[in-house]
């Protein structure tokens, strides 16, 4: 057994596939999360930050065990990771950290951009909308069907 | 509690994208157990998402992949540093079989350092014992060509 063995301890035989899904998941749905992190984070220069943050995830690492769609979490830690640095960046501009500004109408594709793209939650859209939550839940869901349909 | 009516609220929708409360996500896994039309409702909602997803897939810039493979070699190592460091001070592990099945696709090895000096050495002797080759090969030859040379004078010489 060489130096390179030796030092791999006993975690080797558990570490040697993550690398191998980690590069099947990258080509998979590499693209998709991109995708996915630029709807949020238009640089991209941070997108590429958030893209890597989301492959070297540990959270990735468990997919390949689970019976979680991976598409989908994939999705939701890419989302996670863009809304995190894209925090980061306007705690630094603290100009940007004011609510959204009201137009006072609210079409799903509006609902669906303040929720899942800008991160607010539906306490604060239901607020600054005036629409209670069972409509702002049924506004993403018109949302996600107007796309099924066409 | 209306199924259909639970489907059709979004809450379904919302789970799958990550932008529901953590008491929405709980009740949504404890439905989804216990009502199979909302487990295929759910199904159907991931390809519908993941379709949607795909439909909007940008390809990463180029190099991106041999970042994310250099960072998780540098966090691996830095884990197992970590965890070595943990070693020393914790109580003595079983002992571990001298060997492991790795399976390695890798098509470098790896050596010794000192194979380094051992390589330039031997490349610094090849050159040295070349240059002598050909250094003595020359002079040998020249050589030759100096004995004919004395020979027909003398045998021009003897024939006078």
């Amino acid at each position: 057994m060489n130096e390179f063995d030796r030092s791999n301890g006993n975690g080797a035989l558990r570490q040697q596939q993550t690398p191998v899904d980690q590069r099947a998941l990258y080509d998979r749905f590499g693209a998709m999360a991109y995708g996915v992190i630029l709807q949020i984070l238009p640089q991209t220069h941070l997108a590429q930050e958030a893209l890597l943050q989301v492959f070297t995830s540990t959270q990735l690492a468990s997919f390949s065990n689970t019976t979680v769609n991976p598409a989908i979490s994939i999705i939701r830690v890419a989302r996670s990771k863009a809304l995190e640095l894209k925090g980061r960046l306007m705690e630094r501009d603290t100009a940007c950290q004011e609510p959204f500004s009201s137009t006072g109408s609210y079409s799903p594709e509006s609902v669906f951009d303040l929720s899942f793209r800008q991160g607010y939650s539906f306490e604060v859209i239901s607020e600054q909308s005036g629409l209670s939550k069972p409509e702002l839940l049924k506004a993403v869901r018109d949302f996600i069907h107007v796309f099924r349909r066409s | 509690m209306d199924i259909q009516q639970y489907i059709a609220s979004g809450v379904l929708e919302a789970y799958l994208l990550g932008i529901a409360s953590e008491e929405e996500q709980h009740e949504v896994q404890q439905m989804k157990v216990l009502y199979p039309e909302i487990s295929s409702a759910i199904d159907d909602l991931e390809v519908v998402i993941e379709s949607y997803c795909l439909e909007n897939s940008v390809p990463p810039p180029t190099g991106t992949w041999e970042l994310i493979e250099a960072r998780t070699v540098r966090r691996d190592i830095k884990k197992r540093e970590k965890s070595n460091d943990d070693g020393k001070t914790a109580e003595p592990q079983p002992e571990k079989p001298d060997y492991l099945e790795v399976a390695f696709s890798d098509t470098y090895i790896r050596v010794h350092k000192y194979w380094r000096i051992a390589f330039v050495a031997v490349f610094i002797l090849s050159k040295i014992f070349l240059i002598a080759g050909l250094y003595y090969y020359f002079k040998a030859d020249s050589q030759n060509q100096e004995i004919e040379r004395l020979k027909t004078v003398i045998q021009q010489q003897s024939t006078r």
